[in-house]
């Protein structure tokens, strides 16, 4: 094994990339720097340059990685780069009782095709929407601040897609924790993004602890393949051991046992609060309150898929825990469900975005969960080009409206916005998986890879196609609503297109929702395009099964058709008006307030989590603090002075009392001396 | 010599008694301190005769330290009755009650 | 080193107490100088001291000691070590007299007979990886408390005399080698704090400094019987009477100690306590007072409120350490059969801290009171890291120890900046003030992030460490623990988030008719310069500690496993004795 990896070390120049690395995670780093220390103080015109500037850079460093990692040959296609002995504990070990091994925190990293491709989509989508930013917080007094927050969570990202080990992995994990608060809040001035950003932290701190739990049950259960205990964070290290071996002894005991499971779970648990996945999903939604490219660039494309990522990346841990993976697939496809429908009745055009992004990263979940990771990290890549766009081209029209969200006072923008309306489109016609869009591709690669692995699969695939329908029906009732029809209000009659610098990004964007999808056409058996899944083999592998064609090709037509069904729908609701739109909330009541009423999750927790957690406070405050300890302190206090009361009647004032009062003690105290003496 | 001790003792011990008599008895300051004098004298030969009859010097040093504490006491004592006789009042202890609660 | 430096540190404050005794009332901008002057140069050999003592390299110490396991690991077993040590006999009865005892009781043995046993100290002074640590921390807050006392406070002669006296003391805690001298600078101490107390904050001082004061003295009173039990038990059982506690801990006399040596001492008869369990909780006690542990507590929040922001930079940052300094220092070292026993007890308390003061910040409305049951929670976790036992914890223990002085002190200038500017401590009074006064938003938002544990700043290391012993000894109250760094998130971000952002609100009578116009007003309030100087250094600590922890935590993993090695020896004991039944009960068995 170490024979190998050396190999395949010495394959890539390892100084050549250290370089390249420190460029990609330095550049951000210093624009960060620059300008918050700047506080304010800089120009906009630098900042405008800066703040992109280094975002393009890193993407140029990332791009000669790529080129660098692609001269290899599959099999030495990943290098570990060490830059720094950050914290090194194991000098604690010894002989004797205090013989434990602490953890070697080195800052290195590890160059192979899953972080490559992060990196790209973090730092390529990303300084796009860098740019788009330029114009849409142009007007914005925190200009500089915005942008020092964005470098933050670009750097903050790309530790967390390129730390070898798991410390660095959880400090990026919480950065980027912190950057979204950040970002969510920024206009601190408006009472409603103060809350969000705080359920965000809170939300992102609780998968925190899952993360840091599953860590230590790692570092301090893990055993090498003699049964000694490694206590490694290094996660190549880990990786390499997982494995039950010959006894059960090393790795992190049995297949499936409860250790490994237990592992798997705490670790999804980060997941599933990074990523918005059922039961840690309220946040999303309330983060949109966040400027525009913000949600695009933290809340669609980049951070909320790290929570696949970190799945994808721990996979051989999920390899040894059948449960926890079927667990996770589970969670994926219901979440994906559940935002689908509440996304059907949602009227804020970004919260319909962000239910589709929560409902499209439960798809990604469930296909990693259930095995297929390189079709869950194709669906990421589709899914950042063409949600990033739909969420620029959203905010190119929230723009042109002056802040309005509402899609009841839009309507018929695509005459006004002609180009926004045809990227929003292409957009659409990608989330929703109509053909030969990037969505199609991916989508029905992630189902019918979900069908052929696992038992309980097929019926989440019956879930699966079922979002399908749904997701073409609320995107595309987005499109309807906002762009056909007549305006609404005065402002939807007088828009006006977005400047240069908000378009560009958007139809750059927009070529690539087309085009990516056809680097990889894996449906049928004959004759597939396979450069994404071949470029991610050497990291994840190929999934143990794969489908017969013929139900791969049945269950690509089944899908493919509800996409259109859903599309239809809506053609004949908002349309034709074939079909009344108060169908449902006439009909079946309480699944129209089911879906409008976000299934009343924050009703839910607010019950049994808020309130109880602040009543318990207020408990401690009143009842034990007061009651209880001041009491105590208090009586105490009143015993003391009833005490001394009595005794101040001893005190005469004159001195012949005291004195006798002395030498009759002292005469006591001698006879009692004397008589314990004798 | 040895056969001292016991009557060196009993003289400690009377003029320990008599001394505390004296303070809880008189009324007159000066005279009080006098009799507070005359216990530490008390403790100072009851000091003296043990250490002669260890054969340490302890007793002796202790009984050296006494004088100085005395002698310190003295000028307080002193200062205080003279004070207090400069602001026309009685020298009458039972007087002195000012700091009765 | 060949200069005495701790009795020079000792020295320095009670210099600039006589010069501050010299300088006429009348001149109170002098005294503030010299006080900033003095206790920089306390700083100044502090730091001396900190460079010198990590001069010497932890692995030539380890080699002597130590059983290498390899070439790469550095063993960190072995005693705990002090350097510096400077050793002056203060009152020894014991020499001259013993002749004497023998002589008079010629075939007897002298020590059971002759008379009370030699009492023995001296002012013996020293430092480890340990200590050394905390005296550089104390020894900053001190000066940046000096450089933020107001010019305009009125008293400032008195409190700068008061301020160095409680520096002395606490300095003597922690230099201090004698159990005696401990004890004195322990009391020494709390003296000068209840004046400051009681003379300078807000109209609750007077209730503060007497609810502060009869905590600690009583928990102290329990601190000295043990003391006096300590001398005499080890005296008895090791045949050297001593209070000097590099003695005391090689000596071991508390390793094997059964019930029965306890019986004769009290008169009564503890079945199931022996004696090193009650000094053990005599010495915890107190420490758990001074630290504080719920339910030890209440005197805390009100003292945190009622103070003033310079006392508070060094009450709140350095004086609640001494408590967890004294437990790994004396709980750990003397019983450690006791710490073993207690282990449980102690975690749970700990834990329990850490939720209660986390629930109780989350109901505060006074934006002091929210920091000071924050202070609550956070110390929790080092009471949890010193009591897993084990390397990480305490390593992170000692760790949080340096950063949570520095996070609290930075915590109360900003919070005590918004109380100074607008008379106000009411969260629901104050709000949007990051618009006006960015700066101090920023510098703020520093610490509080700092407070909750955020990566690359301080506390999550010492944090990360303490859970992961915890996890290691128990991982129930690792999980149950690790529910309060979701909790300080939350108080944090209510604290943070009240104050500085939402709609701009003001007390009432102060807010202008436009909103412009306030923060134009308010603008011109944001952080002076005296408040930067001493915020600036402690947030630039905060990120560069949480960027590069490596130094610390090195230096401070070497004297954890002292700790560690020394509080084993118990284990090795129980573990014996358990696994031997025969050993023990022998005439059990006929």
């Amino acid at each position: 094994m170490t024979s190998v990896r050396c190999a395949s070390e010495k394959a890539m120049n390892p100084t050549f990339t250290m370089v390249l690395c420190a460029v990609a995670l330095g550049l951000p780093t210093a624009g960060f720097l620059v300008s918050a220390l700047s506080a304010g103080k800089l120009p906009r015109r630098v900042v405008s340059f800066l703040g992109p500037g280094v975002v393009l850079g890193a993407f140029v460093a990332t791009l000669i990685l790529l080129a660098e990692l692609l001269a290899q040959p599959p099999a030495s296609r990943g290098i570990t780069v060490a830059f720094w002995h950050w914290l090194n504990l194991s000098v604690g070990s010894g002989g004797g009782a205090v013989a434990r091994s602490g953890f070697n925190a080195d800052f290195s990293v590890r160059i192979d095709s899953l972080s490559v491709l992060m990196m790209l989509v973090i730092t390529g989508i990303g300084g796009l929407i860098h740019v788009y930013s330029v114009g849409y917080m142009a007007e914005d007094p925190g200009y500089n601040r915005f942008f020092a927050y964005m470098n933050l969570f670009i750097t903050s990202m790309l530790l967390l897609v390129m730390s070898e080990n798991l410390i660095f992995l959880i400090i990026g994990w919480s950065m980027v924790a912190f950057v979204s608060y950040a970002l969510i809040a920024f206009w601190y001035q408006r009472p409603a993004a103060v809350t969000a950003g705080r359920k965000a932290f809170i939300t992102q701190v609780i998968g925190d602890v899952g993360l840091v739990l599953g860590a230590f049950l790692i570092f301090l259960n893990l055993r090498g393949s003699g049964g000694q205990l490694l206590h490694s964070v290094d996660l190549q290290t880990i990786f390499a051991n997982v494995g039950p071996g010959a006894h059960n002894q090393n790795g992190l005991g049995s297949m499936g046992g409860g250790l490994v499971t237990t592992i798997g779970l705490l670790l999804f648990l980060g997941a599933a609060a990074k990523s918005a996945q059922w039961p840690l999903h309220t946040w999303l939604p309330d983060a949109m309150e966040g400027p525009t490219p913000v949600s695009a660039l933290i809340h669609a494309a980049t951070m909320v898929t790290a929570g696949v990522y970190l799945v994808a990346r721990f996979h051989p841990i999920y390899q040894q825990a059948p449960v926890a993976a079927g667990v996770v697939a589970a969670v994926g496809i219901g979440t994906a469900l559940m935002a689908a429908i509440i996304g059907c009745t949602q009227f804020d055009i970004k919260r319909v975005i962000a239910y589709s992004t929560m409902s499209q990263i439960g798809l990604m979940i469930f296909a990693v969960g259930a095995g297929a990771y390189s079709a869950g990290m194709f669906q990421f890549f589709t899914h950042a080009c063409f949600k990033a766009l739909l969420f620029l081209a959203a905010g190119n029209v929230i723009h042109a409206l002056g802040d309005e969200q509402d899609i009841r006072s839009m309507g018929g923008l695509s005459t006004r916005m002609k180009l926004t309306f045809g990227a929003f489109l292409v957009g659409s016609l990608a989330l929703a998986g109509i053909p030969f869009f990037a969505g199609w591709f991916s989508k029905e690669e992630l189902l019918s890879s979900g069908l052929a692995l696992g038992p309980a699969v097929p019926w989440l695939w019956v879930l699966g196609v079922a979002v399908n329908v749904l997701t073409s029906f609320y995107i595309f009732r987005v499109v309807w609503m906002a762009f056909r029809g007549q305006p609404a209000t005065s402002r939807a009659s007088t828009a006006h297109e977005a400047r240069p610098v908000m378009l560009i990004p958007v139809l750059l964007l927009a070529v690539l929702a087309t085009v990516v999808g056809f680097l990889n056409i894996d449906f049928f058996g004959f004759h597939p395009i396979t450069v994404f899944s071949e470029f991610l083999q050497p990291v994840v592998g190929t999934p143990s099964a794969h489908a017969s064609a013929g139900i791969q090709a049945l269950a690509l037509v089944i899908g493919t058709l509800l996409s259109l069904g859903g599309l239809t729908l809506v053609w004949m609701v908002y349309g034709r008006r074939l079909i009344a739109a108060d169908l449902i909330s006439r009909h079946l009541p309480w699944l129209y307030q089911l879906s409008l009423q976000k299934f009343y999750w924050d009703e839910i927790y607010d019950v049994t989590l808020v309130r109880p957690t602040v009543a318990l406070a207020a408990t401690v405050t009143q009842v034990l603090e007061a009651d209880l300890f001041d009491e105590l302190v208090k009586g105490v206090k009143q015993g003391v002075l009833t005490l001394a009361d009595d005794l101040r009647t001893m005190q005469t004032g004159f001195f012949r009392d005291y004195a006798l009062i002395f030498f009759v003690c002292a005469v006591i105290g001698l006879v009692v001396l004397g008589l314990r003496l004798a | 010599m040895n056969g001292l001790f016991p009557g060196f003792l009993t003289l400690s011990a009377a003029m320990f008694a008599l001394g505390a008599l004296g303070v809880m008895v008189r009324r007159n300051p000066l005279v009080v301190f006098m009799s507070i004098e005359l216990m530490l004298n008390a403790g100072n030969l009851a000091l003296v005769t043990y250490a002669r009859y260890t054969h340490t010097m302890a007793g002796q040093v202790f009984a050296l330290i006494v004088i100085a504490v005395a002698a310190s006491e003295v000028v307080v004592g002193l200062a205080l009755i003279t004070g207090v006789y400069r602001s026309g009042r009685r020298l009458d202890i039972d007087d002195l009650s000012e700091m009765r609660e | 080193m060949s200069w005495p430096i701790l009795s020079v540190i000792l020295a320095v404050p009670l210099v600039g107490v006589l010069a501050v005794v010299a300088i006429p009332t009348n001149r109170p901008r002098l005294a503030r100088l010299v006080l900033i002057g003095t206790t920089g140069a306390a700083l100044g050999l502090a730091c001396v001291l900190l460079v010198t003592f990590l001069a010497v390299p932890p692995s030539s110490d380890a080699q002597l000691h130590g059983t290498a396991a390899g070439s790469s690991l550095k063993a960190i077993t072995g005693p705990v070590s002090f350097q510096f040590q400077e050793q002056v006999a203060w009152l020894h009865t014991g020499a001259s007299l013993s002749a004497t005892h023998a002589a008079f009781n010629e075939g007897n043995n002298a020590l059971n007979q002759a008379g009370p046993p030699p009492i023995n100290f001296s002012y013996h002074i020293g430092v480890d990886g340990l200590s050394v640590w905390l005296i550089a921390l104390a020894t900053l807050l001190f000066f940046l408390a000096a450089i933020t006392l107001s010019r305009r406070q009125p008293g400032i002669c008195g409190f700068a005399v008061l301020m160095l006296l409680s520096e002395i003391g606490v300095m003597g805690v922690l230099m201090s080698l004698d159990l005696i001298l401990f004890y004195f600078f322990w009391e020494a101490a709390l003296i000068p704090l209840y004046f400051i107390m009681i003379g300078w904050g807000d109209e609750n001082r007077g209730r503060a400094a007497l609810k502060f004061i009869i905590y600690t003295v009583a928990g102290s009173l329990f601190m000295l019987l043990a003391i006096i039990g300590v001398y005499f038990i080890s005296g008895a059982s090791t045949g050297v009477y001593t209070f000097d506690v590099p003695t005391l801990m090689a000596a071991e006399s508390f390793v094997n100690s059964s019930s029965g040596s306890a019986l004769t001492l009290f008169g009564h008869s503890f079945s199931l306590l022996n004696a090193q369990d009650w000094m053990f909780l005599a010495f915890a006690l107190a420490f758990a007072i001074k630290v504080p542990l719920v339910p030890f507590h209440s005197w805390l929040p009100d003292a945190y409120s009622s103070g003033t922001t310079s006392f508070l930079v060094f009450f709140a940052g350095i004086v609640s350490k001494l408590g967890a300094f004294g437990f790994i220092r004396y709980d750990l070292t003397l019983f450690p059969q006791a710490s073993h026993t207690f282990q449980p007890l102690m975690m749970g308390l700990g834990v329990l801290s850490i939720l209660y003061g986390a629930l109780s910040a989350l109901a505060q409305r006074d934006i002091k009171r929210i920091v000071a049951f924050a202070s609550i929670s956070h110390l929790g976790f080092i009471v949890l890291g010193i009591f897993t036992l084990n390397i990480d914890g305490i390593n992170g223990a000692i760790i949080q120890m340096v950063n949570h002085g520095l996070i609290i002190a930075a915590l109360f200038i900003c919070v005590g900046a918004y109380e100074v500017r607008f008379a106000s401590r009411d969260i629901r009074e104050l709000g949007g003030l990051a618009k006006p006064m960015p700066i101090l938003a920023g510098l703020f938002l520093v610490a509080a992030l700092a407070g909750l544990g955020m990566p690359l700043l301080n506390s999550f290391v010492g944090e990360f460490l303490i859970l992961l012993g915890a996890f290691s000894v128990s991982p129930a109250w690792a999980v149950v623990a690790s529910l309060g760094v979701i909790l300080a998130c939350w108080y944090s971000l209510r604290l943070y988030q009240g104050v500085t952002q939402g709609r701009l609100r003001l007390p009432d009578g102060q807010v202008e008719q436009s909103a412009d116009r306030a923060v134009m007003r308010l603008g011109r309030l944001d952080v002076g310069a005296v408040e930067l100087a001493v915020l600036v250094p402690l947030v630039a600590l905060i990120i560069v500690i949480g960027v590069y922890p490596g130094p610390v935590i090195r230096f401070t993993r070497f004297s954890a496993g002292q700790y560690v090695s020394a509080v084993d020896r118990g284990s090795a004991v129980t573990a014996a004795t358990a696994s031997s039944p025969a050993l023990s009960s022998p005439r059990a068995r006929p």
